[in-house]
């Protein structure tokens, strides 16, 4: 019997499940993403470039593409503009015109890998020194981007080796890679760490307004959490079986 | 060759220096390239199975798709996140990152930018390809190793295989 409710099942994931919901337009990344939706327009950063296509029904195409430096490794849309992570600056773009992406402002930091999200009119930056990079320090960086054209640094605070990270409210993810998770808490441009979870291998995460969504070698893992009071539950895990090499 | 150190920073990523080998060794075990062919592999909607080299997610509605580095896109129905179920597997040779808009998914395929219709996942519809200004994203190879030199004109480095080489001209920091 329970063989042939699991057949019935399968049918019918086969018929409705695999369809995709039309009421969601778009998605959500993670901080380590190369691409990037604003309206109707993609926009992917190369290691020099960031590239701009139009999604335009029959206009699938490359509208653009605008040489920004060396280093590009992730890009956010947020408003009228794009906020991208290079291994040696933030940069800010201006997407007023979507089809021309217009400099903005390059907010320089020692060389190191970095990924950034924004909230409102702010800007969270992790620093880190990888394996592969020389220079660099261990940080998070608070920015104050209320005027794009100006950026301000508010706040530091010291991370053992952050990487992807996601915020919602106040409460911001940080993955550490090897080192694990961490919850801070950043109201009032303050930071208070909450939680961790040291054991997990943490490289991204998409947060929401209650849950998350934490990726990295161990697995894929989601869970529930509240910042005040601090909780996380864990919800489920996709396990990795890992690669023979 | 004057071209090689850029060629090489193209090739290892942003956060790997890249320097002269220490010495260069007459026989020594390094890491030569695989390049995927230009028109490697159909886009098509698999079994599921297992995650092996989870990159980066993305979430679209109630979906959670999971990038298996350069090898496609792992999808899960997440209405229930205490239970994700897997769906199947979209096969994308070369892929690492992904949006989806409308229906639509974008994702990368060997420096080219695809455009599949994913409205009924089982049977994905490509609808639409462009390259890629300047992605030149490949595989870096193995730190602290020596490699065969990589070249570009014979496409994209998908994977690294282990073998001796002789007077490499390339080390990886």
């Amino acid at each position: 019997m329970r063989i042939r409710i699991f057949a019935l099942a399968l049918i019918l994931f086969s018929c409705s499940d695999a369809n995709m919901s039309s009421d969601s337009t778009q998605g959500t990344g993670g901080s380590l993403t190369r691409f990037a939706i604003k309206d109707s327009y993609l926009y992917i950063v190369t290691g020099f470039t960031i590239n701009v296509y139009s999604l335009n029904a029959g206009a699938f195409n490359e509208v653009n593409s605008i040489t920004i430096g060396f280093g590009l490794e992730t890009i956010q849309a947020n408003g009228d503009f794009l906020y991208l992570g290079a291994n040696d600056a933030m940069y800010i773009y201006s997407i007023a015109d979507r089809t021309k992406p217009e400099f903005v402002f390059r907010y320089a930091h020692i060389v190191s890998c970095d990924p950034v999200v924004v909230q409102g009119n702010r800007a969270y930056v992790t620093l880190r020194t990888g394996n592969a990079c020389n220079l660099g320090v261990n940080m998070l960086e608070i920015i104050d981007i209320s005027n794009p054209y100006s950026p301000q640094l508010i706040k530091q605070h010291q991370m053992t080796s952050p990487g992807g990270l996601g915020i919602s409210g106040t409460c911001l993810f940080v993955c550490e890679g090897v080192n694990g998770l961490k919850m801070l808490n950043v109201a009032n441009d303050q930071v208070t760490e909450l939680l961790e979870l040291p054991e997990v291998n943490a490289y991204d995460v998409i947060v929401k307004p209650n849950s998350f969504i934490l990726t990295g070698e161990d697995g894929i893992f989601q869970y529930d959490y509240t910042c005040d009071p601090p909780v996380l539950t864990l919800v489920s895990s996709i396990p990795v079986q890992r690669a023979d090499f | 060759m004057k071209h090689l150190p850029y060629l090489i920073l193209l090739l290892t990523g942003a956060c790997t220096f890249v320097g002269e080998p220490p010495a260069r060794p007459e026989r020594v075990e390094g890491y030569v390239p695989v390049y995927a062919e230009a028109s490697a592999g159909e886009v098509k909607f698999t079994s599921p199975r297992t995650v092996k080299a989870p990159g980066k997610i993305y979430t679209y509605g109630t979906y959670l798709l999971i990038n298996e580095v350069n090898l496609g896109i792992h999808v899960y129905e997440n209405s229930n996140p205490a239970q994700p179920e897997p769906l199947g597997f979209l096969e994308i040779v070369g892929n690492t990152d992904m949006a989806i808009r409308d229906n639509i998914l974008y994702a990368n395929h060997l420096g080219q930018l695809l455009a599949i219709n994913v409205t009924n996942l089982s049977t994905p519809q490509k609808v639409g390809e462009v390259t890629i200004t300047r992605w030149l994203l490949g595989v870096p190879p193995p730190a602290r190793s020596y490699f065969q030199c990589v070249e570009p004109a014979n496409g994209l480095v998908i994977a690294w295989k282990k073998e001796t080489l002789r007077n490499p001209e390339c080390y990886a920091h």
